[in-house]
């Protein structure tokens, strides 16, 4: 092997080092006036709603409901 | 999808800090931070109105636009967070809040100035739901129960309404038209009894019966 196909060699590796490099997570570029934290799920998106979100706003709606107490008064007449 | 807002009905507020406390033991606040308080104007003063205030999830909120590291979100209920693991503490949201709704911690990381801490709707914030990392940043996730924030439920007068803006609206609105005044106020006669009937005159001596 001559030196030269030896330097062409390690001059192949060490490309190959510095772009291994670059496979990885990539640098996150700041932009001006957006949200730049982590993702945050949706509130039905969990055990006890699995993704149901009429369920999720069904559930809501009825809390919603029970702070009104002309109605729940009238309800619970009846 | 709804738009969650509070709304505190002066009329009811009998300055009882009740949602103050619900809210320090729903999410264990420290000393000093107080996402939730009550503020009474003319104190003393008979007449005096006192309200409940928090963060109001401005819908165009003055702490997203100030930030100088972008950690605020707008969530699709209309819900105002923040990611602590961003927040740097410089107070600019505080500066920019007209309720004073941005609270800071007295220790932590930055010295005198922690991370920023304010009322999340009981939403949580953003880490998975429910998890210990998210009841230690943010306080517990009420909404992703299907509940909503602890403050308005556990309101005694029902002052403090909290939810979907359309159906809490409507609630007051029915409210103030029903209400009425002095012993003709609802409920006025479940707290302090039917008035009195008036005994018959009697009858006059010679009188026919």
């Amino acid at each position: 092997m001559t030196a030269r196909q030896i330097l062409s060699m390690a001059g192949a590796c060490a490309l190959a080092l510095l772009l291994a490099g670059c496979g990885g997570e990539r640098p996150k570029v700041y932009k001006q006036g957006q949200y730049q934290g982590k993702e945050d799920a949706k509130p039905w998106n969990n055990g006890q709603f699995n993704g149901n979100q009429v369920e999720w706003e069904k559930a809501v709606k009825a809390r919603n409901q029970g702070q009104d107490e002309y109605t729940r008064a009238v309800a619970s007449a009846k | 999808m709804a738009r969650m807002k509070f709304l505190c009905d002066a009329e009811r507020c009998i300055e009882c800090n009740g949602c103050v406390t619900a809210c320090k033991s729903e999410h264990d606040i420290p000393w000093g931070v107080n996402r939730r308080r009550v503020v009474t104007l003319n104190d003393g003063v008979p007449g005096e109105k006192s309200i409940s205030v928090a963060c109001m999830h401005c819908s165009d909120a003055p702490c997203m636009a100030v930030c100088p590291v972008d950690c605020f979100y707008k969530t699709s209920e209309g819900v105002v967070l923040h990611d602590k693991d961003l927040c740097i503490g410089c107070g600019y949201c505080f500066y920019a809040c007209p309720f004073g709704a941005p609270q800071f911690p007295q220790d932590g990381a930055f010295g005198l100035r922690g991370k920023m801490d304010k009322c999340t709707f009981c939403a949580g914030g953003p880490e998975a739901d429910n998890s210990a990392a998210e009841y230690k940043k943010y306080g517990r996730n009420r909404l992703a129960e299907g509940k909503l924030p602890a403050c308005a439920e556990m309101c005694s007068t029902k002052a403090l309404l909290g939810g979907d803006a359309d159906v809490i609206s409507d609630i007051y609105r029915n409210r103030v038209l029903k209400r009425g005044k002095g012993s003709e106020v609802w409920g006025w006669g479940t707290a302090y009894g039917q008035p009195e009937a008036k005994p018959a005159p009697a009858a006059a001596p010679g009188a026919k019966s």
